[in-house]
């Protein structure tokens, strides 16, 4: 067994998960927000139509929209960057982590991209719509899409932590430390990856029925976000689990 | 010289979870929050001599930026709330901004014409401390953490001091399936009453369990499901208004606890994230080109509307986290009502 150590311990084979991790990392990243900006890019174009008086309103509030649905896209694109340009990789546990960071940022940013793209879409609708709840309509859109980059966040977080945090202690040397901790970096890459995926899509369909609700119930407005604030902390939930989870795998818990 | 050293170690700021018991100090990042800081004071004290009924420029300006947060914060809270949280939010916004924006400053080319490199190291005896260029506040992790602390303790001193202990701890009970207020309703005496009806109850059923003969798993289980029963059949029997059974919300809570946490968690990071990978991209794409073109269009987009919009969501999702935890329950109140109606009717 003691060719495996080499094996995994040959610098070659080291730089190639690097490599690897940063191709995950941006490769998984880009999927996310291409859609929800296209959807938004798409809605601003059926409102202008609609109403092109409106035109100014509608481009400005689908760039923001598009720039926060971007932060996911972003996130994955400075891992993807840091892992490419890091130094010499030191042993397997060092790979098997960047892996596990690429894998987190990678796919923990599909969900937010296209959640975000769905508020941005609809907030684009009311706004085109409703002209006068341009105000209100803006402003819970910067939240519901805040609040769905949440879990692109805690990707980011998770990916940080296994590229530059401590970790768990583990023998470099011994065979029998392989896999399990090879497993454990990339299950807390994959764990947070995908539990980020749902929650995202799911707050940003509850964010985009908001604003339509706003654009056609002003007066409501204020117990519109409320209503979504708790619901969006539901929602949430299954995304804390997986975090949790995470962290628990990488402080080498359990 | 060497009798200067830094209180902590200067090392690269990413021990956040384990190394919490280490944290980690940065020289430029606090200098450049005191220029920051220095910076807002000297506009603040600039634009508001001689305070005209027609204003000047800077007064203009000012009066601009406090009209338009101060429309958007009482919008959200409300005109007394919002008078007493509309520094903050403005402040928030304020520095938040400065900071990212700092970062256009071409500290970097200075230390590059200087020194032949983009950082500067200042050595102090046996230490060395670093300046990087075109540092902002916020692209260390320490800036937007703090920041999310402090949002997080206005937060829930602020809950705790507008609805008392009992009612703020409630809601972590949240959404309610039954009233976990069942002893805040019905009184110590009633709630007394209960735990020993149930407890004797429990206690029979671990007599005649044991009697029986039965260890372990066989002796919990009943005895515990007996338990559970009585609990609840006393709480339903003893209850002050009828079919008002509370199911405590046990399962909640540390669901809710955790969300809070991940709320000012995700505010920070959302900030450091985009500002720090701003400045790596940057960073990068500067080193891969020679044009000068590139780096500056992608400042403009990094640097200016990036930073703006992050700077606007902090202080707006401090806002809106702020205001939710100080509401009084709009959305619970619409389910009490929705659930008294019928027992009213039912009762007279």
């Amino acid at each position: 067994m003691a060719e495996w150590l080499d094996l995994v311990n040959d610098p070659q084979v080291l730089a190639s998960s690097k490599y690897l991790a940063a191709g995950l990392a941006m490769g998984l990243a880009a999927i996310g927000p291409g859609v929800g900006e296209g959807y938004a890019a798409g809605r601003a174009a059926a409102g202008i139509s609609r109403q092109p008086a409106q035109a100014g309103n509608l481009l400005r509030n689908m760039l923001i929209g598009q720039a926060i649905a971007e932060t996911s896209g972003i996130l994955g694109l400075v891992v993807a960057i840091v892992m490419v340009t890091r130094g010499d990789i030191a042993n397997w546990a060092v790979g098997a982590a960047l892996i596990g960071a690429g894998l987190s940022v990678g796919f923990s940013a599909i969900g937010p991209g296209v959640g975000a793209g769905l508020v941005a879409g609809k907030a684009l609708d009311s706004i085109s719509r409703t002209p006068e709840s341009s105000g209100k309509v803006t402003m819970t859109m910067l939240i519901g899409q805040a609040l769905s980059q949440n879990a692109a966040i805690f990707g980011f977080l998770v990916a940080m932590l296994l590229m530059f945090g401590r970790g768990a202690d583990i023998r470099v040397d011994d065979w029998s430390a392989l896999l399990p901790a090879l497993g454990r970096y990339v299950g807390a890459g994959v764990c947070m990856g995908l539990g980020a995926l749902g929650p995202a899509i799911g707050i940003g369909y509850a964010g985009a029925m908001a604003v339509e609700g706003i654009g056609r119930n002003i007066e409501h407005s204020g117990l519109l976000q409320r209503t979504m604030f708790v619901g969006v902390a539901v929602s949430e939930s299954t995304a804390i689990y997986a975090l949790v989870v995470a962290l628990l795998l990488l402080m080498g818990m359990g | 010289m060497d009798t200067v050293a830094p209180p902590l170690p200067y090392e690269f700021p990413f021990n956040i979870l384990p190394g919490l018991l280490s944290p980690t100090f940065r020289y430029d990042t606090l200098f450049m929050s005191i220029v920051v800081t220095a910076l807002l004071a000297l506009l603040a004290f600039a634009c508001t001599r001689r305070l005209k009924q027609v204003p000047g420029r800077g007064q203009a300006l000012l009066e601009l930026l406090v009209s338009a947060f101060r429309d958007l914060v009482y919008s959200t809270m409300g005109p007394k709330d919002g008078r007493r949280y509309l520094p903050l939010i403005g402040t928030i916004f304020l520095y938040v901004w400065v900071s990212n924006m700092i970062g256009l400053v071409p500290t970097g080319e200075i230390f590059h014409k200087l020194t032949g490199d983009t950082n500067l190291y200042v050595h102090l005896g046996s230490h060395t401390l670093t300046w990087v260029g075109n540092m902002e506040p916020t692209r260390d992790v320490n800036t937007p953490w703090g920041l999310g602390i402090m949002v997080f303790f206005i937060m829930h001193v602020a809950a705790i001091m507008r609805k008392g202990p009992a009612r703020y701890f409630d809601e972590y009970f949240t959404p309610h399936f039954g009233r976990f207020t069942w002893p805040l309703q019905n009184g110590v005496w009633r709630t007394a009453a209960c735990l020993v009806l149930a407890g004797i109850w429990t206690g029979l059923a671990a007599l005649v369990a044991r009697l029986a003969g039965a260890t372990g798993p066989r002796f919990w289980g009943p005895v515990s499901g007996v338990g559970a029963v009585a609990l609840v059949w006393c709480l339903a029997r003893l209850s002050h208004e009828p079919r008002r059974v509370g199911v405590p919300n046990i399962l909640m809570f540390p669901l809710n606890v955790i969300g809070k946490g991940a709320e000012i968690l995700s505010m920070s990071f959302r900030l450091f994230g985009n500002i720090f990978g701003g400045a790596v991209i940057i960073a990068l794409l500067g080193t891969m080109t020679n044009q000068m073109a590139l780096p500056i269009l992608l400042q403009m987009f990094m640097g200016i509307f990036v930073g703006t919009i992050q700077a606007f969501v902090f202080a707006m999702l401090s806002l809106t986290y702020i205001t939710v935890e100080i509401a009084e329950d709009e959305v619970e109140g619409a389910i009490e009502e929705g659930s008294a109606e019928p027992v009213a009717e039912a009762a007279g």
